[in-house]
């Protein structure tokens, strides 16, 4: 292994960051790291809270560091902006698009520096051209005047990557770009990238598919709890000592644990058969027992959001079958799902969980108001019965059911969403990302309020990209790749490093 | 420091009344400048009267508003459902009582067909709402031929004429159906999940609640308040002509906005809206006690509802800086 010291740098070095820490709250999120920047594709890589994005970050502008220096083309430099990062010639493309659907491929690439006329109009003709030879850069046959949401995702994103090279920058950085493409648009874009660094652009390139980056990639960063691991040529790197550096350990080998073999069997309440959904689930089997907390656990992207949206009546554009105590059940909205016994959080918790204007108390009786009410008028006793052992179950804090949801913090916001489902009826719980956006405090109590929930009888499934987090807590966990379940393990058996290895693996 | 948290949460309490404070400030205003004449009781039943068809369609119209509608077609439903009944008593000769049947069948029809075309069909509720305004205004006129329609029994004028206890009958629908509507929204399931309709939709679907069957019954409730407002106007004036509910839209929303009723979904409620309307009239009407010219005061009603809505922002803001502080 290369340290990272003594690399031998054939270009000129771009963009240094010496010796770079920022600290969150007492918590180093990066610790002395060091990163050298030149003329080729440089891949970060690491675990959920390694330091990527702040290093990103700070890299472009949006984070100061609390010590180091960043040096760029020789002279120190301090970005007090993203914008001031721009001019300096960072660039960044987003993992979600930034672009604007409704509004043409060229006023995307133009605004706010429309070619006018002596008059003070826009000259569109002369935006037209100027946005063609953009995309002429990238070789790009892009129709000029189409609205950009015309576009297939794949080439909004290369729309995307055209733009960021208009500016002309000296380091452009790639965020997950292939996250929501097919394999046949990822070759695409990996031309593309090559492209851009033949133009002589740094490019920095952020991905959590560990093949991609080591096809792709001139060097290779790793970072794992806020430390930099290694930085070396992609070529001398295997995909071994690539996870060992992510994770800190040696990956297994032994491909034998992966098997489940001494888990419990329960009776099953759910039975998924051969669900498909088009390129984002491929024939996922699999059972959830009485009482049982199952993971169900993947990257970004994979899959397991998917299941729990086809589970809960949100998605009906699926083929395969989903047995609830032995009968067939499909379910076109929530209200169906609910009334067969199943409960959901989903993974936004902002968008879909929320209801920002009603007190935690009626945040919590939302899905039993018809129990809460005789003839239509709510029981004001009834929903005190309801609401306080819920309250002391999840330990809500401070315990007070009249305050307005919206001014408790993360943790206990999702607590109360959660808390929401404990009632009588709900004997599935599906909990997508359960600890996001929560407070560090809160992550074991939910996963308590999850266990007792399993101990008296509810059944419930744990989607996450969380790997280390969520295995100790779950009696199955199931392994998604790319759509494809690709493995089940015994959590008292293996690590939570197998699981990784798995959903990680790719192949073509 | 302290002292300005304490002169924030005055402002924040005042402002969280703030209809009924606008309302006494107007009130007051108007008395000393019209020596007392508006706060005399029969200048007072007089207001109260006004305010009656307004603030009754202002009930129905919090509804849909809670639930981040907007029911523009009220005017025309109102004025249709009288059309519908005075034809059905003066050219058919039906009895009064059955006419009030088929007319509140005509309300809560047009209602039933927003509501279907809103909650199932995804329309934006101005476009459809304002698209069932002119259509039921175009039906209503094309039957009266640009006509009055004289000759309604004088059954008919107990709604807009008659007292009971001092009161004429449509004050006391108001405050009827006021208190039903208040108790609807505080304490029924149905009101309940309004309101979590309003603050958030896509959760309110996710937890469960039927968005589109209460949807549909919102505006429902709000055309049926719309028929009983038509009901007591054509009471009032005991003939029916295209002119009634002309324009009323526009004033149960602003009744609404004033009371307090977010147009954001989720938050306010009847009686705030009631309120509203009171206070329009209020200053209706002491403009026509102080002689001021009809122009100046649809001037000031805009003015009155700028001032509204700007102190509804403040108290937003207001309320967000103590969450803050917390």
């Amino acid at each position: 292994m290369m340290d990272a010291g003594d690399e031998i740098l054939s270009k000129e070095t771009i963009v240094q960051l010496q010796n770079i820490s920022k600290k969150f709250g007492g918590v180093y999120a990066l610790n002395g790291v060091d990163f050298d920047l030149s003329n080729e594709i440089h891949s970060i890589v690491g675990h959920n809270g390694a330091g990527k994005s702040t290093l990103v970050k700070i890299l472009m502008g949006a984070l100061t560091p609390d010590e180091g220096k960043i040096i760029l083309k020789g002279n120190e430099v301090q970005f007090s902006s993203p914008r001031n990062a721009q001019s300096n010639g960072i660039a960044m493309v987003w993992q979600e698009l930034a672009g604007f659907p409704n509004i043409s491929v060229t006023e995307n690439l133009m605004m706010q520096r429309f070619i006018r006329k002596s008059s003070g109009l826009i000259d569109w003709k002369s935006n037209y051209e100027q946005t063609y030879e953009y995309l002429k850069r990238l070789d790009l046959d892009i129709d000029p005047k189409l609205p950009m949401g015309k576009l297939p995702l794949a080439q909004q994103q290369l729309v995307e990557f055209a733009k960021a090279l208009s500016y002309n920058p000296s380091v452009l950085i790639l965020d997950e770009p292939t996250s929501a493409l097919s394999f046949s648009e990822q070759s695409v874009l990996y031309d593309k990238v090559r492209v851009i660094r033949d133009q002589g652009v740094a490019v920095v390139y952020i991905s959590h598919k560990l093949e991609e980056v080591m096809m792709l990639s001139d060097r290779i960063t790793v970072l794992r709890d806020g430390h930099k691991i290694f930085t070396t040529d992609a070529g001398n790197l295997t995909k071994a000592d690539l996870i060992e550096g992510i994770i800190g350990q040696k990956p297994s080998t032994d491909r034998s644990i992966s098997l489940s073999t001494g888990i419990v069997e329960r009776p099953p309440v759910l039975e998924v058969q051969s669900l498909n959904k088009n390129r984002l689930l491929h024939n996922v089997s699999f059972n959830l027992g009485q009482g049982e907390v199952l993971g169900i656990t993947g990257l970004s992207g994979s899959g397991t959001t998917e299941i729990g949206k086809v589970l809960f009546g949100l998605d009906q554009h699926y083929t395969g079958q989903i047995k609830l105590n032995g009968e067939f059940v499909s379910f076109t909205n929530p209200q169906e799902a609910i009334a067969s016994g199943i409960g959901y959080v989903s993974n936004n918790r902002k968008e879909d969980g929320l209801i920002p204007n009603l007190t935690v108390g009626d945040n919590i009786v939302i899905t039993s108001l018809k129990d809460m009410a005789s003839a239509g008028v709510i029981r004001k006793h009834l929903i005190d019965e309801r609401i306080h052992p819920i309250m002391d179950q999840i330990e809500l804090r401070p315990r007070n059911p009249q305050l307005l949801i919206s001014s408790l913090s993360g943790g206990n916001q999702q607590k109360v969403i959660i808390g929401r489902w404990m009632r009588d009826g709900t004997n599935i719980l599906i909990l997508d990302e359960p600890t996001r956006g929560v407070d560090v405090g809160a992550i074991d109590k939910i996963y308590d309020t999850i266990r007792h929930l399993a101990a008296s009888g509810l059944s419930v499934i744990v989607l996450s990209s969380e790997f280390e987090e969520v295995f100790p807590k779950v009696d199955r966990m199931l392994v998604m790749n790319r759509g494809h379940l690709v493995g089940e393990l015994d959590p008292s058996k293996t690590h939570w490093e197998n699981a990784f290895e798995m959903a990680s693996h790719y192949e073509n | 420091m302290k002292q300005q948290s304490i002169l924030k949460k005055a402002l924040t309490n005042f402002s969280r009344n703030g209809a009924l404070v606008i309302l006494v400030i107007a009130v007051a205003a108007f008395a000393v400048l019209t020596k007392g004449k508006n706060i005399s009781i029969s200048n007072i039943i007089n207001i109260l009267t006004q305010v009656s068809s307004v603030g009754i369609m202002a009930i129905g119209m919090t509804m849909v508003i809670i639930d981040r509608g907007i029911d523009l077609s009220v005017g025309g439903v109102a004025c249709l459902s009288v059309v519908v009944a005075a034809v059905g008593m003066v050219k058919i000769g039906l009895p009064w009582y059955v006419c009030i049947v088929f007319m509140i069948i005509t309300g809560l029809l047009i209602g039933f067909l927003n509501g279907i075309l809103i909650a199932k069909l995804k329309m934006q509720p101005f476009i459809c709402t304002m698209a069932m305004l002119k259509t039921t205004q175009g039906i209503a006129y094309y039957i009266m031929q640009g006509k009055t329609l004289f000759g309604l029994p004088e059954q008919w004028a107990f709604f807009g004429q008659s007292k009971f206890l001092g009161l004429p009958i449509c004050v006391w629908l108001l405050i009827v159906l006021g208190f039903i509507a208040f108790l609807i929204l505080k304490f029924s399931r149905f009101g309940r999940e309004l309101y979590a309709m309003g603050g958030n939709p896509q959760a309110a679907w996710m937890a469960g609640i039927n968005v589109n069957l209460n949807r549909i019954a919102a505006y429902m409730i709000s055309s049926f308040c719309a028929t009983v407002a038509g009901l007591i106007i054509s009471s009032r004036i005991m003939c029916a002509q295209t002119s009634i509910g002309d324009g009323s839209e526009l004033d149960a929303i602003a009744s609404a906005v004033i009371g307090g009723v977010s147009m954001a979904g989720g938050e306010g409620g009847v009686i705030g809206a009631i309120i509203g309307a009171i206070i329009i009239s209020v200053i209706n009407n002491g403009l026509n006690l102080m002689a001021v010219s009809p122009y100046l005061q649809t001037v000031i009603k805009g003015l009155v509802i700028f001032f509204a809505v700007i102190f509804d922002i403040i108290r937003r803001r207001n309320m967000e800086q103590l969450k803050a502080n917390q």
